[in-house]
């Protein structure tokens, strides 16, 4: 902590004892805040979640689900098993099938097959857990998004990392306890609301940092307003307030106060957690950040696929970030990577040419995340799930060219299987969970749903996730929905 | 599910003598399978201490029991199978014993016999808000509030004084603070009436309560879901509900006409009927599954709008299955889409005389863009001259050739500078001027469809701008061709990629103009060989190139030019009044009931009707749609709804003490909270219904109410005689303990009303009052709204507009609301992002309100001209300054000891800061 940052920190306490005078003192204060630690309902294996989204979806089939058979029948008209009582999204006729574009090989002491294009991950993937079955019942973007994060296709749910701080508290009283990363150049498609607190107070809802700028909207000072300005107008508002209260004895405006110094408080803590460039050099290095760089892609152009470059550092300064960020006592630290929706109709969405730059942006900066982790002794509590809102499926989209061309390969949303991971967090290491059949369409042993994942998840966190509820409306709402389908993954718990 | 093989079926065993229920399976269900499956829950819906539930089955795989085969009944498939996952009980598998008994009994017949079961199936029916509004022996809400309070030991607090009840009933009516003037107005006359009645028609009182229903039916002006594209029509809906509120138009009518206002002159109230998020036909998969699926959703939408909103019930639920808590089955479900099935979301001609209106007008501006365009036409140099033209614009591009006879059209894209080529809008122009490629058959090459963004139909369809254009999906290329009912004598071709200027990348860099006549054959009439190199460095050309042209024709073209702009605009505009999305009406589809909400297994049709255990109004399927709707409507908007006027009545009082009577505003059903004065809330519907469904009637009887009136303080009068002392330095002793810990532990939140529970103002509020305050608010009520973001619509980056605007100067009721957006300050209170029904506002407390509220350009601009308006108002003396401030803002004078204490603040950094401090304090942002 800097010496800046504990002076405003004494400062407000003294100033928060000193105004609120005998017996109610920062303890009780604290308790009006969200922030408070809570006890888990059940043992906790995590006690903070990283959880990085590809949004778009990634092709399983390019990364962790290998498919000799599908070369077999490269281009030829896809079975018609495939075809029948299925729904594309942009599939149209009968299209071709489309063999894996990367070469595989066994990675680890566990021999998992992975791609070339993960060459630093598979350096690590013994301290993961592969599920190559997970399904889902949602095949655009936004719903499938929503359905993973909130649990309902439909808007107004909480987001896992809001249903986490509510059911966990914050142990930072400076930072929020849920906060939202963005790279890519575009938010996913699902929007705010996949961090949005739904119908839990709003003070769970997660709050994006922006990489560059002021980290959270409103933070720094107006021009010409200097701390001590700052300070002395808080002051002010904090004596209306005071002498409110004492007319009213509305114990809201205490809370108001408090949420007033907090205001301050993060000022100053967010920018300095939010500032990488203190990271010694082999740490930048072991992810692949840079600090202070803003890449073209991100600056609001109408389209930044075509700007993506394999060695753009954002979000491998995103995961260092999220470290920092988990380190500080943030519970819940959510990327979304935006780009990976490869169906090939235009530039920049291929698996032959866009994947790999997309790969290469995430593999060190994942990899050097978890080793980061590992060496601080924080991986044991901190979980870790990579994954997109669907995969894509074993067939080439079809609806633009029929032909194979460079540059324009690419494959259609695909709800039926498709490959998520986990590690750390009490999640076992090097294991392949579930299989898919010869052509990665269907699970064949093993299925996991979006609801056992949420499930497992919750558990981690030491959240029963049957007994977790919020009522609203007349109903107890659950991540994990209405039925009880969601099962905890044992076999992937160490 | 799965069953992969019934392996350990037992086979039944002949000799045994048949099995006894009572005797042999029940104490089987009663030690494994009540927990989950008895009385208290229901997992999937399963019980099994009650026969007619047991024999129903669950939600999933009913009849979970098969009479007489054993081998087809899930119970045993699942006390038998080697998942674990799917194993019951989950615990530990049965006992062979047990499990051969079950299997037996259900062989031998699943023989249950009547009248032995313990349990009682509780009449889901017998539920307070569905019984007809009983009849009370008192006569005045007080009364009923004071009965309850004496019940409690408890009594109601003294009347606030005069000026707090004031400005508490004036934000409440009207989401804005009252005036010095009004203030010192009613100092002296203290006529409560007079104020309320002047309220009540205050334009301001429409405009405060339209938001409260706009919450309820999750009003937005954009569609939602992934592209979230702009509704552009959806604002006269809005006005309608403020002027419904405005006229308090009886609220039995105010429901008919969201229901069936197409049938009572009064269209833009349908709105109300397609108000959800929806997906446009481009964004649903173009197979049949995918259609019926994005169908079944909007319907959906429509009968729970309808549930929630007029009903307080959350029939959804019955979408899957029947309803867990309320008498709502699935059959009840779809008979209710039944009423709705031919509601489609889409824009409607509005048919008011202002939408008439327009539409003469409209054609004047044609007229006179026409004859503009054919004026402007003279000085564009002809294509194939040997002139060099000039160089392509990204907005307009101008292509005169010789007259020729065309029966077709053809531009054909050969380069573009980025990207697939995109056109706003092609235009072709007869010798006479008028567009004949105006919607006439098109074909394309191909294209990209982002849905209500890019689409074929948007090339000729007269709209221009990015937002309504078609784009190839080529890269580099493309064409498009329009045919026409007969030959035709054309000479100009106008066309553009972003006729809004906005966007410059996907411009035809290189392109071909070829028409063919009767015969068919194709000459090339224009192309852009002849125009000057494209590049996008060169700023220096005009819009319309003035090369070649003679001084005197160059002033022309410019006069000509300039008169042309605001006519587009205006163009654009009058084509937006005269719709409103409010859905459109069509034979209704046949409705199905859906096995658990699947389309792709539909089973026995159904016709209207109405929920079966409030009403049996039901209706064949001849039904016409529009009659269908009217019927619905009559039925809701019926005294005799026990429902109707207890949910509205409900809502009122909540808008006026920030918590309903029934805390559940939008759940009347089983699992809602039970009412804290059920008599008054059946006092109210009463009244409500007698008064002619007055909601003005309404806020007469609760504001001028003496609970309504009385004080919101927590302690004892007594603790606070010395008035506003405790403001001094010197710390308040106030804050420590309270004093009146009976009433506070009793009823700490005033449920019971033993003190008016004061309330934060809602986000609206707070940025409407600190315009108000400060002198700029823009009273211009109705129409299209302003925006609050750069973009109206679309994918995703909405950056927040931060200066004032003179348009965003107006109400934040008039604010574009761009759905799952919250507006980037006053969203942080609490605004809901119309993604769902916000039936109650939560009033949270975050540190991103502080710093939203402390450090926006919205604060720092409206706090220097609240300074600004106290220096003229007020003069330089810095106490009268301050003075006027606090009169302004919080309608009162500052204590001596706040003049005191602001003083030095407002010398060192000024009185803007002092106002910042103003809009930030609690004084300021709560309802007193």
């Amino acid at each position: 902590m800097t010496p800046d940052l504990l002076h405003a920190r004494s400062i407000t306490r003294r100033y928060l004892f000193q105004t609120t005078g005998l017996g109610f003192g920062a303890m009780a204060l604290n308790s009006l805040l969200a922030g408070e630690a809570k006890k888990p309902m059940i043992p906790a294996k995590a006690k903070r979640v990283i959880y990085l989204h590809m949004a778009g979806s990634p092709s399983q089939l390019e990364m962790f689900d290998y498919k000799p058979e599908l070369q077999k029948l490269h281009l030829k008209d896809a079975p018609a098993s495939f075809l029948e009582g299925k729904r594309f999204a942009f599939i149209k006729g009968v299209p071709k099938v489309l063999a894996g574009q990367f070469k595989f090989a066994q990675q680890g002491q566990s021999g998992q097959w992975m791609s070339e294009l993960l060459p630093q991950l598979a350096k690590v993937i013994d301290k993961i857990s592969v599920i190559r079955t997970v399904h889902t019942d949602q095949f655009n973007h936004a719903p499938a998004q929503l359905f993973v994060h909130t649990g309902s296709p439909r808007l107004g749910s909480p987001s896992i990392g809001s249903w986490a701080t509510y059911g966990l508290g914050s142990v930072n009283e400076d930072l929020p306890g849920f906060v939202v990363l963005l790279s890519g150049g575009k938010t996913p498609d699902g929007g705010k609301s996949l961090w949005g607190s739904g119908f839990l107070p709003s003070v769970y809802q997660g709050a994006q940092c922006r990489t560059s700028g002021d980290p959270v909207l409103y933070l720094s000072d107006p021009k010409g307003m200097d701390r001590t300005m700052r300070r002395r107008m808080l002051d002010a508002v904090a004596k209306m307030n005071e002498a409110e209260h004492a007319r009213s004895g509305d114990s809201e405006t205490l809370t108001r106060i408090a949420q007033y110094e907090l205001a301050y408080r993060m000022q100053m803590s967010v920018p300095e957690v939010m500032d990488i460039s203190k990271e010694p050099e082999h740490v930048l290095k072991l992810y692949g950040a840079k600090p202070g760089y803003v890449s073209p892609a991100e600056k609001g152009v109408e389209d930044p696929r075509v700007l993506y470059k394999g060695d753009d550092p954002t979000f491998a300064n995103n995961c260092l970030l999220a470290r920092r960020l988990i380190e500080n006592g943030v519970r819940f630290v959510q990327l979304y990577d935006w780009g990976w929706d490869h169906h090939g109709s235009s530039p920049g969405e291929s698996i032959d040419e866009t994947l790999p730059i997309k790969c290469q942006q995430i593999d060190r900066a994942i990899s050097g995340l978890i080793l980061d982790l590992e060496q601080r002794g924080l991986l044991d509590d901190t979980l870790i799930v990579w994954g997109g809102e669907f995969g894509r499926t074993p067939m080439m989209q079809n609806n633009v060219r029929t032909e194979f061309k460079k540059g324009f390969v690419g494959r259609d949303h695909h709800p039926y299987a498709y490959t998520m991971w986990m590690a750390g967090g009490g999640i076992k290491g090097g294991v392949a969970h579930g299989q898919t059949d010869e052509f990665g369409y269907y699970p064949v042993e093993k299925p996991v749903s979006i609801r056992d994942l949420q499930a497992t998840i919750l558990n981690q966190l030491g959240l029963d996730p049957y007994r977790f509820h919020f009522t609203y409306q007349g109903l107890d709402n659950r991540l994990i929905g209405p039925t009880s389908e969601g099962k905890v993954l044992k076999a992937l718990l160490a | 599910m799965r069953f992969p093989s019934l392996l350990l079926l037992v086979t039944t065993s002949a000799s045994a003598a048949p099995v006894d229920f009572v005797r042999e399976v029940r104490p089987i269900f009663e030690k494994h399978c009540y927990e989950c499956h008895g009385e208290k829950k229901q997992k999937s819906g399963l019980r099994l201490d009650i026969k007619s539930e047991a024999l129903k089955g669950g939600d999933k795989h009913a009849p979970d029991i098969q009479a007489g085969d054993a081998a087809k009944s899930s119970l045993i498939h699942f006390i038998t199978t080697t998942d674990e996952d799917e194993i019951m009980p989950p615990k530990g598998k049965l006992a062979s014993e047990d499990i051969e008994t079950l299997t037996r009994w259900i062989n031998e017949g699943a023989h249950w016999p009547d009248g032995v079961d313990l349990a009682k199936l509780e009449d889901r029916r017998d539920h307070w808000a569905f019984k007809p509004l009983a009849k009370s022996s008192l006569h005045s809400i007080d009364a009923f509030i004071d009965a309850k309070l004496t019940e409690k030991g408890l009594h109601r607090s003294p009347p606030a004084d005069p000026v707090t009840w004031l400005r508490r009933v004036t934000f409440d009516l009207t989401g804005l603070p009252p005036t010095p003037e009004e203030v010192a107005a009613f100092s002296k006359s203290k006529d409560h009436a007079a104020v309320v009645e002047r309220l009540l028609v205050s334009p301001r009182y429409g405009e405060h309560w339209a938001q409260h229903w706009l919450d309820v039916v999750r009003y937005a002006d954009t569609h939602g879901f992934e592209v979230n594209t702009e509704r552009p029509n959806a604002w006269p809906y809005r006005d309608y509900v403020i002027r419904a509120f405005n006229n308090d138009t009886p609220y039995d009518r105010f429901i008919k006409e969201q229901i069936v206002g197409d049938a009572m002159g009064e269209d833009a109230a349908t709105g109300f009927l397609v108000t959800a998020s929806v997906l446009l036909p481009g964004q649903i998969g173009k197979d049949e599954p995918s259609k019926r699926l994005a169908r079944q959703d909007s319907i959906d939408e429509i009968v729970v709008n309808i549930g929630q909103t007029f009903l307080g019930l959350s029939i959804g639920c019955a979408r899957c299955h029947d309803h867990k808590f309320d008498p709502i089955s699935a059959k009840d479900y779809y008979s209710m889409q039944a009423f709705v099935a031919g509601v489609e979301y889409g824009d409607r001609e509005l048919r008011t005389p202002e939408a008439l209106a327009a539409r003469e007008e409209l054609k004047k501006v044609k007229a006179q863009l026409t004859d503009i365009e054919k004026q402007l036409s003279r000085f564009v140099p002809i294509a194939k001259s040997g002139v060099k033209r000039p160089m392509i614009d990204a907005r307009e591009n101008r292509d005169r050739f010789m007259p020729v006879k065309a029966r077709r059209v053809r531009f054909t894209i050969r380069d573009t500078n980025k990207l697939e080529p995109c056109i706003d809008e092609l235009e072709v122009f007869t010798t006479t001027g008028e567009n004949i490629a105006l919607n006439a058959p098109i074909t394309v090459s191909g294209e990209k469809v982002s849905a209500d963004r890019h689409e074929q139909r948007f090339v000729n369809d007269g709209n221009y701008g990015n937002s309504r254009s078609w784009m190839s999906n080529e890269v580099g290329k493309g064409w498009v061709m329009v045919e026409f009912p007969q030959e035709q004598e054309i000479d100009r071709v106008v066309w553009g990629r972003d006729r809004q200027g906005k966007f410059k990348d996907r411009l035809a860099t290189s392109y071909v103009i070829e028409t063919a006549d009767d015969s068919g054959a194709w000459r090339v009439v224009a192309d852009s060989d002849d125009r000057q190199r494209y590049d996008e460095r060169d700023r220096t050309q005009p819009a319309f190139s003035t090369q070649g042209l003679r001084q005197d024709e160059i002033a022309e073209a410019q006069r000509l030019i300039d008169q042309k702009r605001p006519l587009d605009e205006q163009l654009q505009r009058i084509s937006a009044e005269q719709k409103v999305f409010a859905g459109t009406f069509r034979t209704p589809d046949d409705i199905h009931l859906l096995n658990r909400g699947d389309p792709e297994q539909p089973k026995e049709s159904v016709v209207p009707a109405v929920l079966s255990a409030l009403g049996t109004v039901t209706l064949t399927n001849e039904t016409a749609e529009q009659e269908r709707r009217r019927v619905l409507a009559d039925w809701i908007a019926s005294p005799r709804n026990p429902l109707t006027a207890r949910v509205m009545v409900n809502r009122i009082w909540q808008g006026h003490f920030g918590t309903g009577l029934v805390e559940t505003p939008s759940d009347f059903g089983r699992m809602g909270v039970k009412p804290t004065h059920p008599e008054l809330l059946d006092w109210l519907a009463a009244e409500f219904i007698k008064s002619g469904w007055s909601v003005k009637h309404m806020h007469r009887l609760i504001v001028m109410s003496e609970t309504y009136r009385q004080s919101s303080k927590t302690m004892r009068p007594s603790d606070n005689q010395t008035g506003r002392q405790s403001d001094s330095l010197s710390l308040s002793p106030s804050l420590i303990v309270y004093k009146s810990p009976s009433a506070n532990t009793i009823d700490s939140d005033a449920r019971l009303l033993w003190r008016f529970p004061s309330r934060r103002l809602e986000a609206e509020s707070i940025r409407d009052s600190m315009l108000a305050v400060s002198g700029l608010l823009d009273l211009k009520m109705y129409g299209r709204g302003y925006n609050l973001f750069d973009k109206r619509g679309g994918l995703s980056g909405f950056e927040p507009v931060d200066s004032l605007t003179p348009d965003n100067k107006r109400r934040m009721i008039y604010a574009h609301k761009v759905r799952r957006e919250p507006e980037a300050v006053f969203g942080a209170f609490d605004c809901p992002d119309a993604g769902q029904s916000t039936a109650i506002r939560r009033a949270s407390t975050t540190p991103i309100q502080a710093l939203n509220l402390f450090n926006s350009r919205f604060t720092l601009d409206t706090a220097s001209a609240f300074a600004t308006r106290l220096q003229k108002e007020a003069g330089d003396d810095i106490a009268a300054q301050i003075t006027s401030a606090y009169k302004l803002a919080l309608n009162r004078s500052p204590t001596t000891a706040e003049l005191h204490d602001t003083g030095p603040t407002v010398r060192e950094y000024g009185l803007s800061a002092l106002c910042r401090a103003l809009f930030n304090s609690n004084e300021f942002l709560f309802m007193p």
